[in-house]
């Protein structure tokens, strides 16, 4: 289970990583879906993978 | 038009109203307004085909065209047809609420919304930001983020921070998840991370989605901000059309008020 401060490094990386692709790729900004997917990229599906990884 | 303030709103909504709503419903009623007519206003390229509304304003916000979904009865309405389909009461309130905060916010631009289609098609605005739509994406981008409009959008940013137990996990599994059966359905097939991701993706997507417009306005590009009323001032902003009663005077056309 992730911590809160965990969580919370997560969500703000994957935040500033968003709003700089942005800031050069804006078409990234105009979908929901686009967006919505990030998130769950940057937060779980990575995350989840690097853990499965690391403990191999 | 707002740009994030769709995003953001429904969280301070969720906040205070618990579970009386259900944040999904809630979202797409916020959404539903703008859902199939957004790419039209700005146009779409399609094999090389340019399809654009001849006048986005009017087809955006006006009649003819589908400014009637910025309409609070276009809301009443569909709120129905959900408690009739799906007879979720819950559901029907939400996505009324969430429609009535869109048409109300798009009342802070220059153009408005017809608040009382199909009563009159008289659209109700407040002015205080440029609506210029049909200058395309770009150019509406950077006097968005220029003038009072990306301020309105920064009050939800700063409200949702000042409420920030309504993203938390503790609120998701309290409040959220018991006012909809989608979220425990949807635990059968995800873990809670992900379940967690898609509650806060809209706050996520609207806050980002306003820093980078923010920078790409003003350190990418370089638009002038202006703060003032109806601004900024350099942009051809559009104006609300003036009051056009849809019903037909008795008169048949004679009489001074319909002249």
């Amino acid at each position: 289970m992730m911590s809160g401060r965990y969580e919370l490094l997560l969500y703000v990386v994957a935040g500033a990583v968003y709003v700089t692709l942005g800031v050069f790729w804006w078409r990234l900004l105009l979908s929901w879906v686009e967006g919505a997917g990030f998130l769950l990229l940057a937060v779980w599906i990575l995350p989840a993978a690097l853990r499965l990884a690391l403990r191999r | 038009m707002s740009w994030a303030a769709h995003d953001l709103e429904p969280y301070a909504i969720q906040r205070h109203l618990g579970r009386r709503v259900a944040i999904i419903p809630l979202l797409v009623g916020s959404y539903a307004p703008d859902m199939m007519s957004k790419w039209f206003v700005y146009g779409i390229n399609v094999f090389g085909v340019e399809l654009k509304a001849d006048d986005p304003a009017t087809f955006h916000r006006g009649w003819p065209g589908v400014g009637f979904t910025h309409s609070l009865f276009f809301g009443v309405a569909v709120a129905i047809v959900i408690v009739l389909l799906t007879r979720n009461r819950v559901y029907g309130f939400s996505f009324l609420i969430g429609q009535w905060s869109h048409a109300l916010t798009d009342m802070g631009d220059t153009v408005g919304t017809m608040l009382f289609f199909p009563l009159t098609t008289q659209q109700f605005s407040l002015d205080a930001w440029a609506y210029a739509g049909q200058t395309g994406r770009f150019t509406d981008a950077g006097a968005y983020y220029s003038g009072l409009g990306f301020v309105w959008d920064g009050v939800w940013i700063a409200y949702g921070a000042i409420n920030w137990k309504v993203l938390t996990k503790d609120y998701f599994r309290e409040v959220v998840l018991p006012a909809d059966s989608v979220w425990s359905w949807g635990g059968r097939y995800l873990p809670e991370p992900a379940l967690l991701a898609l509650y806060r993706a809209s706050f996520f997507y609207g806050t980002t989605r306003w820093m980078a417009w923010l920078l790409w306005a003003h350190v990418a590009n370089d638009f002038a901000f202006d703060l003032s009323w109806g601004g900024p001032d350099w942009v051809p902003a559009l104006a609300m059309v003036p009051l056009r009663v849809l019903r037909t005077c008795p008169c048949g056309g004679s009489c001074g008020a319909c002249g």
